[in-house]
């Protein structure tokens, strides 16, 4: 017996094209649409859809929303876009950095910004183990638009990472563990407010989101991990314009496995809307501000066991928060030292200021500067 | 897992929490999709994959909670946007389907260029009615009772509308055992 239906059906699977870029289109349009019905925040049913639900539709509400989340979360490590809540967490968070000033500094002007840290260190002493130090850090950062500015560094006291070998405990004691401040000042050319041309990328979250996956944005490997943690480097401690920040959190919206923490707080204690991918035994976090849509904190978590045994799974590695940027005037303090000549392609020598050997200026090489 | 037997609590949450309407998109995309692509091609199915998600979102509230899946009313809402946007979609069908079979040229799915002509020509005949229901059923593969619910239309009227449609294209087709060769990989001029 025929088929003129067997026929068709061979027709259709010739016709059969690859969807994925449809669908990452086709779920940002969809989630612009929920979001415009309000399904990002907690402004629940209103008045006259109250007034005309039936008590089982209540009952079948609570149960749909628990087989959903439990949907959601099965579905966190696939590969066919985040789960609701963190594309809902990521479109909100688009609305609200698009709709914020512009922080782009004006001729005379700088850029803001101060972060506080965990960070680390590793001192490999002549003939000796690697040791890894960690320490507090609170970083300021004064940059004009022409690449001159100041960055002041103070750092808490330096401790051994766990797992250091015993040796490291004589290294520490060799370099010190005391607490240190330093200030650098930068003459023009020596800084940037930003590494990549934020002009060249898509306002398109799907362009952009190609171009994240395939590191065509700051290089690296391919992935979503890498997309993730890209986005992130475009959004600290930037001048990125709102709406680039407002693309960029579409352009996450259509990352896989990217899931939503709900609200969490950074290690300063500040509350904010967390998201996290999971990559090469680290739980990437980012937490975002709900009223500004801005980067306030990031912190990498132990998933499994170190390599090394040093970390239990569930500590923290490494964590950052933000002070939120601003354009100011003025540096707190004028340079102790002529700001020339300025940097030709970032290349810089530090000169050390006199009576403050942990202050620095920076200024062009001599080297380039003969070049010019 | 979630089955297609949740998406009526799926909607009907949504009506409060409208971000739960995303697992309708998560379970269907790929269905809605490849139907459309196939009717239009590619490239102007994924405007209407998009658009076809948008307006069942903001119809929820038009969905039978008798229904257990969503799929049959969504490929509705496809098929008539497809109607709505794309009014000259028999001549472009004909050709999207003459330019299937010239990528594939005696592939091993067994069809050619000749038999993709005479289907196409056939398809073109079709009523539209006809045509939607035909390709609900093999392009789609919904059942009757789903094409009835797709298209708002009693069962009855899509059985009759299916056979029409089917005994048009077997003529189009001129034989029956045209056609076996046809999907066998031979044409009827071998014969």
């Amino acid at each position: 017996m025929i088929d003129e239906l067997e026929l068709l059906r061979k027709v259709a699977r010739a016709r059969d094209v690859d969807g994925s870029d449809a669908e990452g289109r086709a779920r940002i349009a969809l989630q612009e649409a929920i979001l415009a019905a309000g399904g990002d925040d907690r402004r629940r049913a209103s008045p006259w859809l109250v007034a005309v639900w039936p008590a089982r539709v209540g009952i079948a509400v609570a149960l749909a929303a628990a087989v959903l989340l439990l949907a959601a979360l099965l579905r966190s490590g696939s590969t066919a876009g985040p789960p609701p809540a963190a594309a809902a967490v990521l479109q909100r968070l688009a609305r609200v950095a698009g709709a914020q000033p512009t922080l782009e500094p004006r001729p005379g002007q700088y850029l803001y910004t101060a972060s506080h840290s965990l960070t680390s260190d590793t001192v490999v002493p002549a003939g000796g183990h690697a040791c890894e130090l960690i320490y507090t850090q609170y970083r300021q950062n004064w940059v004009a638009r022409d690449g001159r500015g100041l960055f002041t560094e103070q750092n808490g006291p330096r401790h051994l990472a766990a797992g250091a070998p015993a040796a490291c405990a004589a290294t520490l004691r060799q370099i010190g563990a005391a607490p240190e401040t330093s200030r650098d000042w930068a003459a023009p050319g020596c800084l940037a407010l930003h590494t990549v041309d934020f002009a060249k990328l898509p306002r398109d979250p799907v362009k952009l989101r190609a171009r994240l996956l395939t590191g065509r944005v700051e290089g690296g490997p391919p992935g979503a991990a890498e997309a993730f943690i890209q986005v992130a480097d475009l959004l600290r401690e930037s001048d990125a314009p709102p709406a680039l920040r407002a693309a960029l959190y579409r352009a996450a919206a259509g990352l896989p496995a990217v899931r939503s923490l709900g609200t969490i707080k950074d290690q300063l204690g500040r509350s904010g809307l967390g998201l996290a991918i999971d990559s090469r035994g680290t739980r990437q976090e980012l937490i975002f501000d709900p009223a500004t849509g801005g980067l306030i904190a990031e912190q990498g978590i132990q998933l499994g066991r170190a390599r090394n045994g040093g970390t239990r799974p569930g500590s923290v590695l490494y964590w950052t928060s933000y002070d939120r940027a601003r354009v100011v005037d003025h540096l707190p303090q004028p340079a102790p030292l002529p700001l020339r000549p300025r940097c030709i392609q970032g290349g810089s020598t530090a000169r050390t200021v006199p009576g403050h050997p942990d202050d620095a200026v920076l200024v062009g090489t001599s080297f380039l500067q003969t070049r010019r | 897992m979630v089955g297609e037997g949740d998406d009526s609590n799926a909607i009907t949450a949504s009506l409060a929490r409208p971000e739960y309407f995303a697992a309708i998109f998560d379970r269907h995309f790929g269905t809605v999709h490849r139907y459309l692509a196939r009717r239009v091609g590619g490239e102007r199915a994924e405007d209407l994959a998009a658009a076809t998600f948008v307006i069942a979102f903001e119809r929820r509230r038009s969905f039978s909670s008798d229904a257990l899946s969503a799929r049959p009313w969504l490929l509705g809402i496809a098929t008539n946007l497809i109607h709505e946007r794309h009014r000259d979609d028999t001549r472009e069908q004909a050709t999207r389907i003459r330019l299937a079979a010239e990528r594939s040229p005696g592939d091993a799915d067994g069809f050619d260029d000749k038999a993709a002509a005479v289907l196409a020509e056939a398809l073109a005949g079709l009523d539209s009615k006809q045509r939607d229901v035909l390709l609900l059923y093999a392009w789609a593969d919904l059942s009757y009772e789903n094409i009835a619910l797709a298209l708002d239309v009693p069962v009855g009227t899509v059985r009759s509308r299916l056979s029409r449609a089917r005994r048009h294209v077997r003529e189009r087709l001129r034989s029956e055992q045209d056609v076996q060769q046809l999907t066998q990989g031979g044409t009827p001029d071998d014969r």
